[in-house]
């Protein structure tokens, strides 16, 4: 681990202790508190998802965002919310309503992963990111109009959509289990930057591998997406920074300094929403502002030291 | 210590339908492309079903098939040695992992690149750090797939040799096009039309079988 890291923690300090309305403990515990968590544990759980899918499907663009995962999960999320609200059908829960729709995305994408060029598996997830998208924009067409106001938020992506309490902690805690479960198979996952065969022939058992993938990546973006929406940016660049400050692209080399880089970016985006704007947006447009040229200047740097 | 095999395959039109048995020490697998050898190596290593019949490792307690490794231009030659260390378990590849795949890694002759990126290798250098990984492994039954295919004669003999080290107590097999390098193999198992054909020590193969009509002459 590097120095950077130490990074989050003046983060998550300012994230905490300032903001427009300075330092007022009730502020702190009702807003900022359950604000910072979400940037925490989104933070890590898109990092490690798009680290996952990066190494399973051996593309260094495989972003949950990028490959419709968290459209998906925010489309069966608010299904499953039409669903109750118009049809009274049984209530699922916005999180499990989201997991469904990663778990579901997430399988269609390793079943093409097997059967079809890693390029079309990519452009796969692109086409099911523009449908899941465009789906719920339809979808909303079902709610009346004074309701979306309430749901715009964890359409677009923000850390203040985190819910706070019970809920909250509950998803913290399962981002963690997911940090733990991939951290305890993260050698088997990281030969499969040779291919499946290949990480076959070095001892993996793949059907069981396959599953843990196929799992915790889309149960990462599920929690990710259900919590503070879709928020892009993060599960792309999170790994390669790891990559570049480790000097290694192993996935279980730098699994832990991708969460962190994941967190740091989190935080840091919602510091800048919230110190610098004079109201919320989504997270991903600061993420993309400012990462987006950041990202491409480390790209053009990166791709001459080669 | 020694594998036994009477396997049947099927792969489309091609089929395979292979008996014989490998022995401690190195042994060359040869026949033109196609033939099959690719196959048997994957059904002994378990990454294929065989259609019909079976494997039998005797005293194999570990085996591990390494062909052609991808790795993306970013990973150094570290990361693709330490994939040899994948067998030994799912947590993170520790200090003892790292030092092993800079022991083989050096055995090898790549220990001065390993902090080099795969995109900046050579063919040859790349596989020979794909052999290196291969040998991280340290499984009973090693199985490679033309690990000299990119090699000068000078870096296959000795890649040769230093298998046939290695081989002490253990299988080794790999497959080759190089007929130069069968008298550093214990073995010769010749394949052909998915069938072994003749399987025996270098000195008494029939050179008949292993000289081809030349399309050039001078």
């Amino acid at each position: 681990m590097k120095a950077i890291y130490l990074l989050i923690i003046p983060l998550l300090f300012l994230e905490l202790a300032w903001g427009p309305a300075g330092f007022d403990p009730a502020i702190v515990e009702a807003v900022r508190l359950p604000r910072a968590l979400g940037a925490v544990a989104a933070g890590a759980a898109l990092a490690i998802s798009g680290h996952l899918l990066q190494t399973a499907l051996r593309n260094p663009l495989a972003d949950p965002y990028l490959l419709g995962v968290s459209q998906t999960a925010l489309f069966t999320a608010l299904l499953s919310y039409v669903l109750w609200r118009l049809f009274s059908a049984p209530y699922l829960g916005y999180l499990a309503g989201s997991l469904i729709g990663a778990a579901a995305a997430t399988a269609v994408l390793l079943y093409a992963a097997r059967r079809a060029p890693l390029t079309v598996v990519v452009l796969f997830g692109v086409l099911l990111a523009f449908a899941a998208s465009s789906a719920t924009q339809l979808l909303l067409l079902a709610l009346p109009p004074e309701e979306l106001g309430y749901i715009y938020l964890s359409l677009q992506g923000s850390f203040a959509a985190y819910p706070p309490g019970p809920v909250g902690y509950a998803a913290a805690a399962a981002v963690a289990a997911i940090y733990a479960a991939a951290w305890a198979k993260a050698r088997h996952i990281a030969a499969y930057i040779h291919g499946e065969e290949a990480a076959k022939g070095l001892g993996v058992d793949v059907e069981k591998t396959n599953l843990l993938i196929a799992a915790a990546g889309a149960a990462a973006a599920g929690v990710a997406t259900a919590t503070v929406g879709p928020v892009g940016f993060i599960g792309l660049l999170a790994p390669h920074m790891a990559k570049w400050a480790e000097k290694s692209g192993r996935f279980d080399k730098t699994l832990h300094a991708a969460a962190a880089m994941g967190v740091a970016l989190a935080l840091a985006a919602d510091n800048a929403i919230r110190l610098l704007l004079p109201r919320d947006v989504p997270a991903t447009v600061v993420l993309s502002v400012v990462g987006a040229p950041a990202a491409a200047w480390l790209l053009l740097k990166y791709v001459r030291g080669l | 210590m020694y594998v036994a095999f009477d396997v049947e395959k099927r792969l489309g039109e091609f089929r395979l339908a292979a008996r014989g048995e490998l022995r401690e020490g190195v042994t060359c697998v040869v026949g033109p492309n196609g033939a099959g050898k690719t196959t048997l190596f994957k059904i002994l290593a378990g990454i294929l079903k065989p259609d019909r019949g079976r494997v039998e490792y005797v005293g194999v307690k570990s085996r591990a098939y390494v062909g052609d490794l991808y790795a993306p231009p970013d990973s150094t030659v570290m990361d693709v040695v330490l994939a040899g260390r994948t067998r030994f378990g799912g947590r993170p590849v520790g200090r003892e992992d790292i030092a092993a795949a800079a022991r083989f890694a050096e055995l090898v002759g790549v220990g001065a690149l390993l902090q080099r990126r795969w995109g900046t290798l050579s063919g040859g250098q790349r596989q020979l750090a794909v052999v290196a990984a291969a040998l991280a492994t340290e499984a009973d039954l090693l199985l490679l797939d033309e690990p000299m295919a990119n090699l000068h004669g000078d870096r296959r003999a000795e890649l040769a040799e230093l298998l046939k080290r290695e081989a002490r107590g253990r299988i080794i097999a790999y497959t080759t096009h190089h007929l130069d390098v069968l008298p550093c193999c214990d073995y010769v198992m010749v394949v052909e039309d998915g069938e072994i054909k003749w399987a025996g020590p270098p000195s008494q193969i029939d050179p008949a079988r292993l000289t081809r009509p030349k399309a050039c002459r001078l």
